[in-house]
């Protein structure tokens, strides 16, 4: 089962998910992202984690985000997504909607294997972060002979 | 002319489910925005499926569908779900006066953003006075 760590600094939030993981959400600049979700009780972003017999895979939805807003790190094991969107706002509008939120956001996943930190890559489309993280030679399956013993 | 447009609280009511040929799914963040001379709706619509979007405004409704791409992915493959896929379709009513041959929509960062222009008469226009000294 793959665990998504909480930590609970100050502004943290914790959500559950549908599969009953404690998810690690820490977002900054508070008034921005209150002042247009405030009953939105989902992780931001939205993450799709998965995985074959040779990689990890991640997907987050980061629409209105260009590589320079993102950043991202593996270390011990634990992917950091963290990133920050700014609002397309030009002093004289008038806000008549605004569901769309800005501001900071860090999530953090536990990977569930060790991957190969050297060949992680990642490409950013249309709002759409996709990293791949091939796992380390010692985390992918092997399988062993078994001979007939006397 | 009623000068209300969308309120957070109307976005949510005026959404309206049409019958059709596909299902709405879920409801994407949409931003609305009034400037002097255009409405600016903003969609978040990350990864869109190519040939899917559809923008239409009827009357005084704009209506926005298309279909986000999943990755494919085995069923028992996935550690965690949350990235919304499918089909959605969100509709705004627009009681203000439109010039619908002027709507442009863009997509760019997996955001749709749709520019409604307000009709010339409708922005301000200084007034000369002639004759006067004034």
């Amino acid at each position: 089962m793959l665990a998504l760590r909480f930590n609970g600094p100050r502004h943290a939030d914790r959500f559950g998910s549908d599969l009953g993981l404690l998810v690690h959400d820490f977002f900054g600049g508070l008034p921005d992202f209150w002042e247009a979700a405030p009953f939105a009780r989902t992780a931001y972003p939205a993450l799709s984690v998965w995985q074959d017999e040779t990689s990890v895979f991640v997907e987050a939805s980061v629409p209105g985000l260009k590589p320079e807003n993102l950043e991202l790190t593996v270390v011990d094991n634990e992917l950091i997504l963290k990133g920050r969107r700014e609002s397309e706002r030009k002093s004289g509008d008038v806000a008549h909607c605004h569901e769309i939120r800005v501001g900071e956001f860090t999530r953090v996943i536990a990977l569930p294997v060790e991957v190969d930190t050297d060949r992680i890559s990642a490409t950013l489309r249309d709002g759409v972060l996709e990293v791949t993280l091939p796992k380390a030679e010692s985390a992918k399956p092997h399988k062993i002979e078994v001979t007939v013993g006397r | 002319m009623s000068t209300d447009v969308c309120t957070t609280k109307q976005c949510r009511d005026n959404a309206k489910e049409t019958g059709g040929t596909r299902t709405a799914v879920f409801r994407p963040p949409i931003d609305i925005v009034e400037r002097d001379n255009a409405y600016l709706v903003a969609v978040d619509m990350p990864g869109i499926r190519s040939g899917t979007t559809d923008v239409h405004f009827e009357r005084d409704l704009l209506t926005i569908e298309a279909e986000l791409a999943a990755a494919e992915v085995p069923a028992d493959g996935y550690l965690v779900r949350e990235v919304a896929t499918g089909t959605f379709r969100r509709s705004m009513r627009f009681e203000q006066a439109i010039d619908v041959d002027g709507i442009t929509a863009e997509y760019r960062n997996g955001v749709l953003t749709v520019r409604l222009p307000k009709p010339r008469e409708a922005t301000s226009r200084k007034i000369r006075i002639e004759g006067t000294s004034a």
